[in-house]
């Protein structure tokens, strides 16, 4: 085989040898993430739970609770409530934290745009662990106020969700 | 027969079938015409209303039937204060197009006035306590039934605004006082709101500070 080849083959080896150390940290670092360092664990929303929350777009304020409830696959199922009744939307989180679909928007926010922002929103707040409460990621932080509020500020669309999660309870439910 | 009426006969059919399984039985005109008198001779007399409230909340993708009780005071001023007790504590008052809902910690003001959607929204919520302007309505058609000893209007939304909230609200009024004794809000994606309102008094003198939204 000429040098130039063998040298090539070389290098070949190493790139895959090194993907693949990179793969297996990656994997380690996935599983390292566990239920208990989420900020909404799976477990404290076994029993749904209704946290007071604030969304604020560009200033104007919507104020409604949260209904939020775990299932025994750590799905996280969620909706928010509108004083007068009707819910504004309602998501699915699945128990990795890696997809969120928005099973139901209210008609007047129903746009294809709207619903891609709330979706990253929302994938951002239930995928952050402890370690990373405070830190800027993707133009987003989630972090807690002077209030003790957690907090999730989309910086890039000036979105501001307020969760109230000293205020939450747990609901009175009958399947 | 082609197969566009033949459909149309299925769905009537299916409607009819449906009605029948609730216990709905249709109002002929003049049924309709001496319920609808009945109805807006008490309204003409109501200047307000409180009592207590039950609210059944059915979220068929949470599986879960979500239960909440309060209290409720209504002005015939455009005014309503709609407090939850449990299983946690909230109020929402609406007075003259401005709205406050007070939530945990936070008081959050807000103007009715700059959205037309939710002043038509607000204006559904205190007519629904009442049972108001079933004759005459712009908002929505309405169908009339009796329900054993009480009466059902179903109201079906033709504003676009309201439509994009509610999908129908049903009214049961009951035949002893005719009150609105239960109403029931169907939203878009099918889940339903049922609040049933208990010992309601008649024009009981309210204290003005229930409506501040200050």
């Amino acid at each position: 085989m000429p040098v130039c080849l063998q040298r090539f083959s070389t290098s070949i080896k190493l790139l895959c040898g090194t993907l693949l150390l990179l793969l297996c940290a990656c994997r380690s670092t996935d599983s390292a993430v566990d239920n208990a360092s989420w900020l909404f664990t799976a477990d404290r929303y076994r029993t749904l739970q209704a946290i007071p929350t604030t969304l604020s777009v560009r200033g104007k304020e919507m104020s409604g609770t949260l209904l939020l409830k775990s299932d025994a696959q750590d799905t996280l199922r969620g909706t928010l409530v509108n004083e007068t009744g009707y819910s504004a939307l309602s998501f699915t989180v699945n128990p990795q934290r890696t997809q969120v679909k928005l099973n139901a928007v209210l008609a007047f926010i129903n746009h294809w745009y709207i619903r891609k922002v709330l979706r990253n929103d929302l994938r951002l707040l239930f995928s952050t662990t402890t370690q990373q409460e405070g830190l800027l990621r993707k133009q987003r932080m989630v972090q807690r106020d002077t209030l003790g509020n957690l907090v999730l500020r989309n910086h890039r669309f000036h979105i501001t969700y307020t969760f109230q999660l000293s205020h939450a309870t747990a609901y009175d439910t009958q399947k | 027969m082609n197969m566009k009426k033949i459909t149309t006969l299925f769905l009537l059919l299916l409607m009819a079938t449906t009605l029948h399984a609730q216990g709905l039985q249709p109002l002929n005109a003049a049924q309709r015409k001496v319920f609808l008198a009945r109805i807006n001779q008490k309204v003409n007399t109501i200047r307000t209303l409180s009592g207590a409230f039950t609210q059944v909340r059915d979220i068929t993708f949470m599986k879960e039937k979500l239960t909440a009780k309060g209290r409720f005071y209504y002005d015939r001023q455009n005014k309503l204060r709609w407090e939850y007790l449990s299983p946690y504590s909230s109020t929402f008052v609406l007075n003259n197009g401005k709205a406050v809902a007070r939530n945990g910690k936070q008081n959050k003001r807000l103007d009715l006035n700059s959205s037309k959607a939710f002043q038509k929204i607000a204006h559904v919520i205190t007519q629904s306590i009442t049972g108001e302007n079933l004759s005459a309505n712009k908002q929505f058609s309405v169908t009339f039934y009796r329900k054993g000893a009480d009466y059902v209007a179903v109201l079906t939304p033709k504003d676009k605004n309201i439509k994009k909230v509610y999908k129908e609200i049903r009214l049961t009024f009951d035949d002893a006082d005719n009150m609105v004794s239960t109403v029931v809000l169907t939203d878009p994606s099918g889940d339903t709101t049922t609040v049933s309102l208990q010992n309601v008094k008649v024009n009981a003198s309210l204290p003005a500070t229930l409506f501040n939204i200050d």
